[in-house]
């Protein structure tokens, strides 16, 4: 009881006891609120960019109805052909085969007159494809394989960015006197001098006598007319010449940034698409993502002569994220360089997967391809094709549009990628069936990249560039031998973190 | 008469202002807290900013089962505890001996001083004795509560209770000589 009489007495004493703290403990809790709250929309931000993006695809993917004219597997374009026909005595009419047992069964014919004896139980499915293959003479296109003109960039040297005082002005006459501002105020534009190309050219000699040149500038009157205490000019004197050097330092320091480092990452929707750049400029929606339908047929082959077709590839996730460095130019122009790993992706329908043996005759590697998995044709499941490259990209990023708060820029460049891995699936004409074979894709990539970033924040320590962002492989997907006019397409938003910004 | 309820669900919102509002309303309180924790004023400024940050980032956790202040008060203890732990200058004296026997003292004296001359007596104890005997006779958590908080035994936190307080009894009586002899020896 007693011990608590103590307590209590503390307890009360310093219950009322208050002490006021000093001013900046509330702005310094202000500060790193304000700063959890940036940081956390540091991190969001990207994330939550990426996010639109793969609605926006998935929301428009919902509503994009693939046409079968514009069927896109990758396709394996048969180089020779045998007649695959295992019953000797049968004979063919009208794509149906009549054997000595007098069963009959359907015929499908490919391009080079190769076929196949398929099972009745198909015969329905069969019939559309060959209505649908005598309806599309005009099926197939040449890709056009005329390279793409690049557009030089006009490398002309960038505006000085600053001006230092010329004579002339200095020769300006006097009309009569008149109330100059206080010296405090004036910071005088400083012009480079004729002789002189870059800041790193101006020396201290210039720099006195511009200083000189500033000061006759701005007391012409006060010198000639009014005496002055020498003290007076002495201050304004320092204070022009402190401005002065303020100023050369900020623009030095502004054009002689060394390299900076940052975080990249883009998301959106990839796809593989034929045709020169031109044509996929110019046309529809539809054909932006899609691929040009199989090759004409020979002339040799007959109108009825018809084979599986493989269902459209359709366009899905394409991302990519990786470091860079960056060296700004000049005031306008930077470059960067950078390390991404990058993904594409496209899909397409499937029928049933077999886990079997089957020999395809006219493979890319060889004239035989054991296989020990396939897929049907058919509307079973979406199988995803991706594509997983390590890239090396290089830009030019040009500052169009001048804003203190949200500057736009154009990045403009190329890519070398690697590819890592692949699940890609290929057709096979002869079979009707999806295989895959790495080997007929082309493992190095070139890819030009452009894009309009606009600078959504800067701090001292770090920036955010975020916008859309444009790729075309300028390689061919698959090997020449195979097949061409096959090229990876990326559209999506790209956002960039840069670091140590000064 | 500040109506905390809707100073709480301004601060949610993110307002600046409502912010500064509460601050401005416990910061007095807080930092006597803080005071006593401590053995400097910068370090008592350094738990109180750290306490309201704290408090501003998880105040979405307050059930409004209590006062805000308590609330509060709590978060800025715990703050100051992890802040002696974490401190270098602090860390070495805040170990605890194991409990032995200790005379038990009845002493209850009245204490004349000022609360400010009597929080300057608690923060001249070890740092350990000070932050036991603020946990226990001033926030009056129980010595298991303690011994939870700081990672000891309950004994241990008994003893060492004990002996802060009975240190700081022989300083309060020892000051109450010394004001008497002043104003004795005052014309």
């Amino acid at each position: 009881m007693q011990d608590h009489d103590f307590e209590k007495q503390v307890h009360l004493k310093m219950e009322e006891m208050k002490i006021l703290p000093s001013e900046d403990v509330w702005e310094k809790v202000e500060l790193r609120l304000h700063q959890k709250d940036r940081r956390r929309w540091i991190i969001w931000l990207p994330l939550l960019l990426a996010g639109l993006s793969l609605t926006g695809y998935w929301v428009s993917n919902k509503f994009h109805t693939p046409t079968k004219k514009h069927s896109a597997a990758l396709a394996n374009t048969p180089k020779t052909k045998q007649l695959h026909n295992d019953k000797n005595s049968s004979s063919i009419k009208n794509n149906e085969i009549t054997d000595v047992d007098n069963k009959t069964e359907t015929a499908i014919f490919n391009k080079n007159q190769q076929a196949a004896i398929i099972n009745t139980d198909h015969k329905n499915t069969l019939n559309k494809i060959i209505k649908n293959h005598q309806k599309n003479t005009d099926a197939g296109e040449q890709p056009d394989n005329q390279p793409i003109h690049k557009k030089s960039i006009a490398g002309s040297y960038p505006d000085n960015p600053y001006k230092l005082w010329s004579n002339k002005k200095s020769q300006h006459p006097i009309a009569q006197p008149e109330i100059l501002p206080s010296p405090k105020h004036i910071v005088p534009e400083i012009t480079q001098p004729e002789n002189k190309t870059a800041i790193s050219d101006i020396t201290e000699q210039d720099l006195l006598v511009q200083q000189q040149e500033a000061i006759n500038e701005l007391f012409p009157i006060i010198v000639k007319d009014v005496p002055i205490p020498v003290n007076t000019i002495n201050t304004s004197l320092l204070i022009v010449q402190k401005d002065l050097n303020k100023k050369i330092l900020t623009k030095l320091h502004e054009t002689n940034r060394s390299w900076q480092w940052g975080l990249s990452i883009q998301a959106g929707r990839s796809s593989i698409a034929s045709g020169s750049l031109d044509k996929l400029f110019g046309g529809t929606q539809s054909d932006f993502f899609a691929m040009s339908p199989p090759s004409q047929p020979n002339n040799n082959i007959s109108p009825s002569a018809v084979y599986k077709e493989p269902s459209p590839l359709k366009p899905a996730t394409g991302f990519s994220a990786g470091v860079f460095v960056k060296k700004q130019l000049s005031q306008k122009f930077a470059v960067s360089i950078g390390l991404n790993y990058t993904l594409y992706s496209t899909t397409n329908l499937v029928g049933l997967k077999i886990d079997s043996s089957l020999t395809l005759q006219n493979s890319f590697a060889s004239n035989r391809l054991s296989l020990d998995q396939f897929y049907r044709v058919g509307n079973t499941g979406r199988h995803t094709n991706t594509y997983h490259f390590i890239e090396l990209p290089v830009f030019l990023q040009t500052r169009l549009i001048r804003s203190r708060k949200m500057p736009l820029y154009w990045d403009l460049g190329f890519s070398v990628s690697k590819l890592l891995k692949s699940n890609a699936l290929s057709f096979d004409y002869v079979s009707g069936v999806y295989y895959k074979d790495n080997q007929q894709l082309n493992k190095t990539q070139f890819n030009f990249i452009t894009g309009l970033p606009v600078r959504l924040f800067s701090t001292r320590k770090l920036a955010l560039q975020t916008g859309p962002e444009f790729r075309y492989g300028l390689s061919n997907v698959v090997k020449p031998e195979t097949t061409t006019g096959k090229h990876f397409l990326f559209l999506g938003l790209k956002a960039n973190l840069l670091f140590g910004n000064k | 008469m500040i109506d905390h309820y809707k100073l709480v669900k301004d601060c949610l919102k993110g307002k600046r202002e409502a912010q500064r509002q509460l601050y401005e309303h416990f910061a007095g309180e807080m930092m006597a807290v803080c005071y006593r924790y401590t053995k400097s004023s910068e370090d008592a400024e350094d738990v109180l900013q750290d306490g309201f940050v704290k408090v501003f980032t998880h105040l979405h956790q307050y059930k409004a089962d209590g006062p805000i202040g308590a609330w509060i008060r709590r978060i800025m203890v715990n703050t100051a505890i992890n802040y002696l732990k974490k401190n270098s200058r602090y860390q070495s004296e805040l170990s605890f001996s194991d409990p032995s026997m200790h005379p038990v003292y009845f002493d209850n004296p009245e204490i004349h001083m000022q609360a400010k001359e009597l929080a300057d007596l608690i923060r001249q104890l070890p740092p350990g004795f000070q932050t036991i005997f603020n946990l226990h006779a001033v926030e009056g958590f129980t010595h298991v509560e303690i011994g939870q908080m700081m990672g000891i035994n309950e004994g241990t936190s008994r003893s060492q209770y004990s002996r802060a307080r009975a240190l700081l009894i022989s300083w309060i009586k020892k000051n109450d000589i010394d004001s008497k002899i002043e104003s004795y020896a005052r014309p």
